[in-house]
């Protein structure tokens, strides 16, 4: 009988084809939105969108400042930049083609994750809290007094929002370059930039040709939803994505929040090209 | 009778007391379109189709408190009355009435005389309607003329650094004016506007050369601009010369501007020849007769405030050609300079070449004779100078080189008989023997081997 023996290189490439066919998950516990990366599908429909978007894509160069100073002055937010995973590759206002919503958009991803709108997986109950960036390597840093506080917020929180078989986790006070993020059975639901996962992606989409990058792409597009929640899925007194008492809303400013006027105004925009009398905004 | 009687007081009484009741003005309200809802939100910012920056909040406090607090928005922005703006609805026109009422007359108030000013000037091709966010950045293409908003934007009503004047006068106009007429609305109407007037300029003559220099110090963009200079019936186009395009660097070296500079506001600023009356925005080319920097106009111009006032007077006309523009002040080391043939009208120069025969004649003939000359021998410059100097004045001892030449040429004199010295006179040295006088050390040396001699 002939001893049949594998060669190294043959045991090597089996292993190889292993790793591909069955994505090794990395031995910390992988996130919600990695994990629907992971077992994302890409159809061929999907993966060619994805292809003319990369070969049609042109980097973004900022011009120079204008010569021309503003005639009003200016009421921005500062600009923190965040370690969201998103933001590898977009920009830290990247909503840009829809005239009508892109500045309100914008503004909203100076307080809310990009996740908390485009990573609304089907089935899973989501928490939202406040992530801060910064911390969050080694936990969020609160003081006793901050988590006493926070069980007192969540015993009176509307348990509707969230699940009550996990403990949901503790909100922080918001803070500048804080972002309220989903967590899911009480781990982030999202990935950071500074993660194992996403520094794995990003030498992969340096080592990727075209074909490859549209591959990377896909799988990490096909979890997200490209439209957020309307803005009464939020905005609203009843079933709110958000759970404000939660994270931290003064009664007055939760009704702010949920009776916002321009909410109502945005919600009588019918149709992507409709233009709304601005004397109608106060009706 | 009765009744004639009644109505007759009833009358006074009203007229009397529509006299003593205080004036007030009728109140208005700013943002009575609400858009603020919006534009007061931070964070409105977004990236345009060319990577600009843009942000559509408003900083709603300063708003109130600037200089167009009280003007309602679709006063300039009106034909906005959509969601979402369409970028050419929102085009501003300087030179339009809002409804803001100009308090002396009632009138609606306008920049259009201003516009108009401005217009006429050597900038009236920049942009003073037509005014977008969107299209600021058309003006970065270096275009020549700059618009209304290049160099105004919405100021503070009154600038910080004016606050504690305008807390004074505020206490007069409150305590003074404010026995008669009283209330928030005329205090913020008419209050504000003469307080304005009270608290003074809001530009000092720093900040007019400031806002001039933006465009004016900067030598790539002069060197692009093509003037229109009227000559005669007819306007002539012609590229910026080194006078032009050095303009505030020749300033910079008058007595005007050094003043200035030292925070003597006696000196004067680009304003105060350029424009010297009206809203100060009607800048003329100098070869405009109507221009107060025309020759004609100098002498006005310089008298202008009593600055110089003998400026006027026929005796005085040189003063006015004093040139405060004068390329020969300027740094050598500018490469604008030895290229303007103009150069060569400057007085300096006219006397360089007045004296260049002299210089040439004279040089010309020291070189001669310095070369082909015949040598003349027995001019002993070392009697003036040189050697006899430091022989009799300073007692050093001559150039051993001179001295061994002297002693191979010259034959050596004969040795003199030694005379016996005599022993009663120990304190003087001994005659030297090698060198004919003493160096002031060996001098002094020997003096003080004499004192431990007679020690």
């Amino acid at each position: 009988m002939k001893n049949k023996r594998r060669s190294p290189r043959a045991l090597f490439t089996l292993l190889l084809s292993l790793g591909l066919v069955l994505p090794i998950k990395p031995l910390l516990a992988a996130s919600l939105y990695q994990d629907a990366v992971e077992q994302a599908q890409v159809s061929d429909k999907v993966l060619a969108q994805s292809l003319k978007q990369i070969k049609e894509h042109k980097e973004f160069l900022s011009p120079d400042p204008l010569s021309v100073p503003p005639f009003h002055k200016r009421a921005s937010l500062p600009k923190v930049k965040t370690k969201g995973f998103c933001t590898t590759c977009h920009l830290a206002l990247p909503h840009q083609k829809d005239v009508r919503s892109r500045t309100f958009m914008n503004m909203h991803t100076t307080y809310i994750a990009c996740e908390t709108c485009h990573f609304r997986p089907k089935g899973k109950s989501l928490n939202y809290a406040w992530l801060a960036y910064e911390g969050v390597n080694t936990g969020f840093p609160l003081t006793a007094r901050q988590s006493a506080q926070t069980s007192e917020k969540s015993a009176n929180s509307n348990p509707s929002s969230h699940s009550s078989q996990f403990k949901p986790r503790p909100p922080l006070a918001p803070q500048t370059g804080a972002r309220i993020a989903p967590f899911f059975e009480g781990d982030l639901a999202l990935e950071l930039k500074t993660s194992p996962f996403a520094k794995l992606i990003e030498q992969e989409w340096k080592s990727s040709d075209e074909n490859q990058k549209a591959q990377i792409k896909a799988r990490l597009h096909i979890p997200l939803k490209k439209e957020g929640p309307p803005c009464t899925q939020c905005h609203s007194s009843q079933h709110s994505m958000l759970d404000f008492g939660f994270l931290g809303a003064t009664p007055t400013r939760q009704k702010e929040i949920e009776t916002n006027i321009l909410v109502r105004f945005f919600d009588r925009f019918k149709d992507d090209d409709d233009t709304i009398r601005i004397d109608q905004l106060l009706q | 009778m009765q009744a004639r009687f009644l109505f007759i007081l009833l009358c006074n009484i009203l007229c009397l007391s529509g006299f003593s009741l205080p004036a007030h003005g009728i109140e208005r309200q700013p943002d009575p379109d609400g858009c603020f809802s919006c534009h007061a939100l931070e964070g409105l910012d977004y990236f345009d189709t060319t990577g600009v920056l843009r942000t559509a909040s408003i900083n709603k406090q300063h708003y109130y408190s600037s200089l167009h607090g009280s003007v309602p928005c679709n006063d300039c922005h009106r034909k906005i009355e959509h969601y979402p703006h369409k970028v050419e609805n929102g085009e501003v026109d300087c030179g339009e009435s809002c409804h803001v009422e100009e308090p002396s007359q009632g009138e609606p108030y306008s920049h259009q005389y201003v516009v108009k000013e401005y217009k006429d000037s050597v900038h009236g091709k920049g942009w003073s309607k037509g005014l977008t966010g969107g299209n600021r950045l058309e003006e970065t293409n270096h275009q020549q003329d700059p618009s209304c908003r290049q160099c105004h934007s919405n100021d503070l009503y009154i600038d910080p650094s004016q606050l504690p004047k305008f807390m004074k006068d505020f206490d007069h106009v409150d305590g003074e004016c404010g026995s008669c007429h009283q209330g928030e609305v005329w205090l913020g109407q008419f209050g504000g506007h003469i307080l304005r007037r009270f608290t003074g300029s809001r530009w000092n003559k720093h900040e007019h050369n400031k806002m001039c220099n933006t465009c004016h110090a900067d030598h790539a963009r002069m060197t692009e601009v093509v003037r229109d200079t009227p000559n005669k019936d007819k306007e002539i186009k012609e590229k910026a010369d080194a006078r032009f395009i050095l303009s505030r660097d020749s300033y910079a070296t008058t007595l005007h501007a050094r003043l200035l500079e030292t925070n003597v506001m006696e000196g004067a600023s680009c304003l105060d020849c350029h424009a010297t009356d009206g809203f100060r925005h009607g800048i003329l080319p100098d070869e405009n007769t109507e221009s107060s920097t025309h020759t004609d106009q100098l002498a006005d111009t310089c008298a202008q405030s009593a600055c110089h006032a003998y400026a006027t007077h026929p005796l005085n006309k040189p003063f006015v050609k004093t040139d405060l523009h004068d390329l020969d002040m300027v740094s050598v080391n500018n490469d604008l300079v030895p290229r303007d043939w103009s150069r060569l009208e400057s007085g300096w120069v006219k006397a360089f070449i007045a004296l260049l025969p002299i210089i040439i004649i004279l040089g010309g003939a020291s070189l001669w004779s310095r070369y082909f000359g015949e040598k003349k021998k027995g001019l002993v410059f070392s009697e003036i100078g040189g050697d006899a100097f430091q022989e009799n004045i300073i007692g050093r001892k001559p150039k051993k080189k001179k001295a061994k030449k002297k002693t191979s040429k010259v034959k050596p004199a004969p040795t003199p008989t030694p005379t016996p010295t005599p022993k009663s006179k120990p304190d003087i040295p001994p005659e030297p023997t090698e060198q004919t006088e003493p160096t002031p050390t060996q001098s002094v040396s020997a003096i003080h081997k004499g004192d431990e001699d007679e020690k």
